[in-house]
């Protein structure tokens, strides 16, 4: 009895997983999603740029784009606003739906627990290795 | 594969960073394949795969050095896969579209455009239209080339059952190529 299945891989090969392709690309943006170290850098940057100022998600967006460079951010907008998501869960910013020519547009602005939080990460930016240290702590736990 | 599991020792923040990078080298074209056979549309086979990587950062310290990373990751991916299977997006969506895919007409028409293409685009068209249970084991079997105990110990399931549903994709394939031909 001959088996069916035997060129299986073959046919996946020559057909179907011609377009199936694991590029560079998604490689990228899914180490973007686990660095630390960036996130936190562009958390810090989030609560500097509303410090004195409300802005949309759109406006916030570009201010990051601008201080750390378009191409970590390229088809990969949605972490930004992952993050901005969380930001608002721990209450260090607040978002309000406002009214803009029929249009509803969502503001975000940042809260006092926002501005202490930057003061402190700033100060432990200053000491690089306390900086470190507490994210390792941190994720192990 | 040796130099990921090396690096696998290391448990700072960083290391695990280029651990991820490693892993996605060496193992995300055949996740993103196993995952295809699943789904069966490349861009949700896509963000699968990432959110499968990501899953694996999130879990590395779970891996024991009992199991190939191979085999770990192949575990992460089907339970990820199952997780979809739940979610909302899924159900609201793809179930619709199943739906649709499933009915005679559809039927008929698929098996309509097999006449005229190659026989590998039938074998692998054939493949995946087998239920999940067979496609699976017959994509662990065929295609990652694993025996029917690795395959028992991946999926927690009977190796017996492993070989009873190879045995009855075969039969199912036979079936359907051998109705094409007659047609």
């Amino acid at each position: 009895m001959n088996d069916p299945l035997m060129n299986v891989k073959h046919a996946f090969d020559k057909t179907v997983f011609e377009r199936v392709q694991f590029t560079e690309n998604q490689k990228k943006k899914t180490l973007i999603q686990v660095d630390p170290l960036k996130q936190k850098k562009i958390e810090i940057m989030i609560l500097q740029t509303l410090y004195d100022s409300t802005k949309t998600g759109f406006a916030i967006l570009n201010d990051l784009k601008k201080r750390i460079g378009k191409e970590d951010f390229q088809n990969n907008e949605g972490s930004v606003y992952i993050l901005l998501h969380q930001l608002e869960s721990k209450r260090y910013i607040q978002s309000q739906w406002e009214d803009n020519k029929g249009a509803k547009i969502k503001y975000y602005h940042i809260e006092n627990k926002g501005r202490k939080r930057l003061v402190e990460i700033e100060n432990e930016e200053g000491n690089k290795t306390s900086f470190r240290l507490d994210w390792e702590g941190g994720l192990r736990g | 594969m040796d130099r990921v599991e090396r690096f696998t020792n290391h448990q700072s923040v960083s290391s695990q960073y280029e651990l991820l990078d490693e892993m996605m080298d060496c193992y995300g074209q055949a996740i993103q394949q196993l995952v295809y056979t699943y789904v069966k549309d490349y861009a949700t086979a896509e963000d699968l795969t990432q959110e499968i990587f990501i899953k694996a950062f999130k879990k590395l310290h779970t891996f024991r050095h009992q199991a190939s990373v191979k085999t770990w990751l192949f575990r992460i991916a089907m339970n990820h896969f199952k997780d979809y299977l739940k979610s909302w997006h899924y159900r609201q969506i793809v179930l619709d579209n199943d739906f649709v895919h499933n009915t005679i007409a559809n039927e008929v028409q698929i098996e309509q455009r097999f006449m005229q293409q190659s026989e590998e685009k039938r074998l692998a068209n054939a493949v995946l239209k087998l239920p999940l249970a067979y496609r699976e084991v017959v994509y662990l079997y065929y295609y990652e080339e694993w025996t029917t105990r690795e395959i028992s110990q991946m999926t927690q399931k009977n190796e017996n059952t492993i070989k009873k549903r190879l045995n009855r994709a075969r039969k199912l394939i036979k079936n359907l190529l051998s109705q094409e031909e007659s047609e």
